[in-house]
């Protein structure tokens, strides 16, 4: 058919019209998401404890650590999977070749939340304050390192008295939040008032009630952030946490009680995410802490820690799926080793190990017999007078009956038992542990001789070698053997049964995204914000 | 007068003064290091020493107690395990629970007040009968749970009322109302029914009085015998119900305030006392000794003022 | 010859059978020590027995107020809850009275500057909130039943002693008291044979005034972690387990909370029956 110049001319244009129509659509779809979230907005996030100081220097609790990551960048962080990744430094540390110097590079261009500079001077001087600082709790997390140089803006040098392995898995945790030297030099209780390098700056506090942080002008990279303010509410008592998120009158929840869960899934406003933590819950074993903590260890005597065969049969009559099914409506993952599966060193740790998430009540009466122990009986110390603990509690009592153990539970305030477990006044302690990125931060503290967590007073030659070795290799491969070797005695002799990792549950209002926790269990707000 | 305030004064200055010892030693005597309270995850003995020197738990007790005492009446009462000054806490915290036990004393006063004054009128009718009981199911209803039930039924079921938690006045009046109500009806429950039935009594008492006979045998009207009466004697009765309730209502604004997660000064002093802070418990037990020594002065005084057979005699009811 | 003191006697007890709700709080009084004493032999399973396959179950044959999270009986733990309940209801007011009685007579018998410190100490303890004195005392001592009937008879005494001092303080107005001083009698025979026992209907109806009271205590102190402690049931605990299960099964709160409130009101009832028949105006 003849058609006419004109015409195609106009068909093409037509053509060439929804041609690009069609691209603009398909551009705008790809940046729908970002373009999304609104700016302005204050979150609310109801958490579940309260933090302690804001001074990432003596700061304890896990809590606190999801407040900081709002308001104090680190030299390093973690990404979702778990791997360290540079935050205000640019790169991953460059060690030496003996293993005694690390060279960082820091960020140029980025002020601290008080309007002054941050360079390695600031990276410097914070260091120094966490190793020095009376009553600091860093020291110990970083007392390998010896001195700390910043020879020019953008560079740090650590020199260390010994190789350290866990350094930068530390540098990824408070030990590596820097704080702005104006503030320290202040005078002031920098707690009262923290300044830091962060997306969110503090503005105020009142204790037991809630903390609040309001968007930073000076960020580096403001143009990501979109609330202007979060606050973050002390809500301790987990059922009226659920009814305010239901309720709207916060946003984001932190750790739901395993019976809100379903609740929660089925409510059509609410998301509700899964971390599975790096952290563990189990029994601590009294068997040498005759003394004390850190007083020289000797067998305390008792059934328990006489002998191993009772031990044995102790983690043999728990049956760790149904603890999960009734303590905690199968939310949690039950395991019996203290490295969680999410962890990349969890396989290659606990190769050639057997782990029986059931009971096998017939080798645990075998097992009360061999002991030779007539009516063993052991005093459960739990951590805390929570309906939940207590649940606990009464599940391991019924499910050792059965074998012929008798166990006593006594309820204990959280820190009157920590007191009386350093003390060594205790049989068996129901506790667990936050967990930390490096296995080191979950083994070490807890089964070293030196260990400054270490409740059951173990202690063996073979054992403190390994782990000191191990702290000492710098390639994966030596501290893997090294690690899995250590398993072994510890699943042999058990100073501490491990029953599970917590899975933490978050719920999230739908009103709001961008929300995100990692195996950390630590809830990450810095690029959240509301809808459209 | 004059000398009976003063009397009455001292008095309470002792009071205060044994009570911050008894504070002061209660504390100390609580088990567990507080260094270990401080340090949740952390344990380190050298960190645990540093802690202990600079709260000065290695001094001598008296010292301690001087140091501390001298502080307090400046005002300073110390920085808490968060590094906060306790003061500031206090004065952020304290006006809640304020609000609270004022609401609850306004819904038990004008519910038991009330209901009394009626009881009374009509003694030995229906309406008495059902106020009594009502009275004595107040009396002997559990507050707390009380608050769980209407926590199910009004937050939960039907979403007339939020569950938990608290604006302040100034942010959000009407919110702040509705937060409240419920804490209020609960707490002001037992105040109510004790009140009932000390008004119904009194009531009782004075109608059946010789002034009243006189009044009504000169004619004046039954609603001006009962109103004149019945606003005298309420008031004295309240007045003496509210000071011996006064303990009750502290104890009440705890549990109330952990139920419905008020983030007020009762709460705060069970969670100090759970948290093992000592510095931050020191300062609010305190702080509610000498509010309930002051309280007490004041209804003593009111008291007073209203009945004035206590004043000249100097007779009262302790 | 009738003796006056059993004249008394009989004629209180007809005032009392006049009253139908003062017999209906006795008994249902008396049901709860009962049930509180013989438990072990009531109750259909034991406190602490578990049924991991029946958990959170309704109302059953089996079970006639259904399991809790644990799959325990939930009548069988009301019955045996009653125990802490009564214990501590009874128990901490007796010791209430055993402190508070001797120290009020004394403060108002011989008054002066006796009566001005033992004024000043009871004014210090009433200065703590009784919950903050229980928890510290919970804190101290361990959380458990016996130290919360403790920490509930410190809460109680105040206000008793300054019962025993009111009528100690009126009685020694007495005659036969002024009598008996004049004839040059001890004081310690005084204070037992004449003032003692002429108190005793006010402190009879005060302990009945105090028991529910005291019973609600004991709840609060279970509820808060600092009386009885798990496994041991009590109604207070038993609700603070409740708590965690409220939109899934509500009934776990109600039942005990229930069970608290019956208890208390049959002993209000009772101690309102009391006070009503020993008022010298009551005339029928």
């Amino acid at each position: 058919m003849k058609v006419s110049l004109r015409r195609f001319a106009s068909l093409a244009l037509v053509a060439a019209c929804v041609a690009a129509l069609a691209a603009a659509v398909a551009a705008a779809r790809t940046t729908r998401s970002t373009a999304d979230i609104r700016n302005g907005g204050t979150l609310t996030i109801g958490l579940a404890e309260e933090p302690d100081a804001l001074d990432p220097t003596l700061a304890r609790t896990f809590v606190g650590r999801i407040v900081f990551l709002a308001m104090c960048e680190k030299l390093y962080d973690l990404d979702s999977h778990l791997n360290i990744v540079p935050q205000l430094a640019t790169a991953l540390p460059t060690v030496s070749k003996d293993k005694l110097t690390y060279t960082i590079k820091v960020r140029s261009g980025v002020q601290f939340n008080d309007g002054t500079a941050f360079n390695a001077a600031a990276v410097k001087t914070t260091l120094e304050r966490d190793l020095t600082l009376k009553g600091s709790v860093r020291a110990s997390e970083i007392s390998p390192i010896n001195s700390v140089d910043a020879p020019n803006a953008t560079t740090v040098v650590l020199h260390l008295k010994s190789p350290y392995s866990p350094l930068t898995a530390q540098l990824a945790d408070r030990a590596g939040m820097v704080l702005s030297p104006k503030a320290i030099a202040s005078g002031g209780t920098f707690a009262q008032n923290p300044v830091c390098v962060g997306p969110f700056m503090f503005k105020d506090r009142v204790a037991g009630d809630h903390i609040t942080l309001v968007k930073s002008p000076y960020y580096y990279d403001k143009a990501k952030v979109h609330l202007a303010s979060v606050v973050y509410r002390i809500m301790t008592d987990p059922s009226s946490r659920t009814q305010a998120l239901r309720a709207g009158d916060i946003q984001v929840e932190d750790r739901i009680q395993s019976t809100d869960v379903p609740t929660l899934q089925n409510d059509s406003g609410v998301t509700v995410k899964k971390a599975i933590t790096i952290g563990y819950q189990g029994l601590t074993i009294n068997i040498g802490n005759k003394n004390g903590l850190l007083k020289p260890y000797s067998n305390v005597g008792s059934d328990i820690a006489k002998s191993q065969y009772l031990r044995t049969a102790f983690d043999a009559a728990l049956d760790r799926t149904t603890i999960n099914k009734v303590v905690f409506g199968g939310l949690n993952q039950p395991d019996c080793y203290p490295i969680a599966p999410v962890s990349p060193w969890y396989k290659p740790t606990t190769q050639g190990l057997a782990c029986d998430l059931h009971a096998n009540v017939n080798l645990a009466k075998q097992l009360v017999k061999a002991s030779g122990i007539a009516n063993p009986s052991v005093n459960l110390m739990l951590g805390g007078t929570d309906p939940v603990t207590a649940r606990l509690g009464q599940v391991i009592q019924s499910m050792e009956s059965a074998v012929g153990i008798k166990v006593t539970v006594t309820p204990t305030q959280f820190t009157t038992a920590l007191n009386r477990a350093d003390a060594g006044n205790f049989d068996a302690f129901a506790v667990g542990w936050s967990g930390r990125v490096d296995p080191d931060g979950n083994i070490f503290g807890f089964v070293a001789t030196p260990g400054t967590l270490n409740d059951s007073g173990f202690s063996s030659s073979k054992l403190d070698y390994i782990l000191n070795g191990a702290r000492k290799s710098l390639t994966t491969k030596a501290r893997t053997t090294l690690y899995r070797a250590a398993m072994q005695i510890i699943h042999r002799q058990r100073p501490l049964i491990y029953l599970y990792h917590p899975v933490n549950y978050y719920g999230v209002t739908k009103k709001v995204d961008g929300v995100q926790i990692y195996g950390d269990g630590l809830i990450r707000v810095n690029a959240a914000g509301y809808t459209k | 007068m004059g000398g009976f305030l003063l009397r009455k004064a001292g008095a309470a200055l002792i009071v205060v003064f044994l009570s911050s010892i008894v504070v002061f030693i209660g504390i100390r005597a609580l088990p567990g290091d507080p260094a270990v309270a401080l340090g949740a995850e952390n344990r380190d003995p050298a960190v645990m020493a540093a802690i202990r020197h600079s709260y000065g738990l290695d001094k001598p007790l008296p010292v301690q107690y001087v140091k501390w005492i001298s502080k307090a009446l400046r005002g300073d009462l110390g920085l808490d395990a968060r590094q906060l000054p306790v003061a500031h806490t206090i004065v952020t915290r304290l006006p809640i629970t304020l609000e609270l036990a004022f609401l609850a004393i306004l819904v038990g006063t004008a519910i038991g007040v009330l209901a009394g004054v009626i009881a009374a009128v009509r003694r030995g009718k229906l309406s008495d009968h059902s106020a009594t009981a009502t009275a004595l199911v107040g009396l002997s209803v559990p507050h707390f749970w009380l608050g769980l039930m209407m926590i199910i039924v009004f937050a939960v079921d039907l979403h007339w009322l939020p569950a938990s938690g608290y604006v302040s006045f100034r942010a959000h009046p009407l919110g702040n109302l509705e937060h409240l109500a419920m804490p209020a009806v609960v707490l002001g429950t037992g105040l109510s029914a004790v009140l009932m039935r000390q008004t119904r009594s009194a009531m009782l008492n004075s109608l059946s009085a010789d002034y009243v006979r006189t009044a009504r045998a000169k004619g004046l009207a039954e609603s001006v015998v009962i109103g004149k009466h019945a606003l005298r004697n309420s008031l004295i009765t309240v007045t003496t119900v509210i000071g011996l309730q006064l303990g009750a209502l502290i104890s009440g604004a705890v549990i109330t305030e952990q139920i419905f997660v008020i983030p007020g000064f009762g709460r705060l002093t069970l969670d100090a006392v759970n948290e093992r802070d000592y510095t931050l418990l020191q300062g609010v037990v305190l702080v509610a000794a000498t509010g309930y020594v002051i309280v007490n002065l004041l209804v003593d005084v009111v008291y007073s003022l209203l009945n004035p057979r206590i004043r000249v005699s100097g007779a009262t009811n302790q | 010859m009738i003796n006056p003191r059993a004249r008394r006697r009989r004629l209180l007890r007809k005032r009392f059978l006049r009253r139908p709700l003062a017999i209906v709080g006795l008994l249902v009084a008396l049901t709860f020590v009962v049930c509180a004493i013989f438990a072990p032999l009531i109750a259909p399973y034991s406190a602490s027995a578990t049924d991991f396959n029946a958990l959170l179950a309704h109302s059953s044959r089996h079970h006639p107020l259904g399991t809790d999270e644990l799959g325990r009986d939930v009548l069988s733990r009301i019955l045996w809850g009653a125990r802490a309940s009564i214990e501590a209801g009874v128990f901490s007011t007796l010791l209430a009275m055993a402190v508070a009685v001797p120290i009020g007579i004394v403060a108002g018998y011989y008054r002066g500057w006796i009566d001005a410190v033992i004024a000043r100490l009871t004014d210090v303890l009433l200065a703590f909130p009784f919950l903050i004195v229980a928890v510290g005392l919970a804190a101290i001592l361990g959380p458990s039943l016996t130290n919360a009937t403790i920490a509930l008879g410190i809460g109680a005494a105040p206000a008793l002693i300054r019962v025993a001092r009111g009528e100690a303080l009126a009685l020694r107005e007495e005659d036969y008291v002024r009598a008996a001083v004049a004839n040059g009698a001890s004081d310690a025979r005084i204070l037992v044979r004449h003032v003692l026992p002429n108190m005793l209907s006010t402190l009879i109806v005060q302990t009945t005034v105090a028991i529910p009271a005291a019973i609600i205590g004991e709840a609060v102190l279970s509820f808060l972690g600092l009386g009885v402690q798990p496994p041991t049931p009590s109604w207070g605990v038993m609700l603070a387990d409740a708590q965690s299960y409220l939109s899934q099964a509500p009934r776990l709160a109600v039942y005990p909370g229930i069970a608290i409130f019956l208890c208390s009101l049959s002993f209000n009832l009772l101690g309102d029956g009391l006070r009503d028949i020993l008022d010298p105006r009551t005339t029928r």
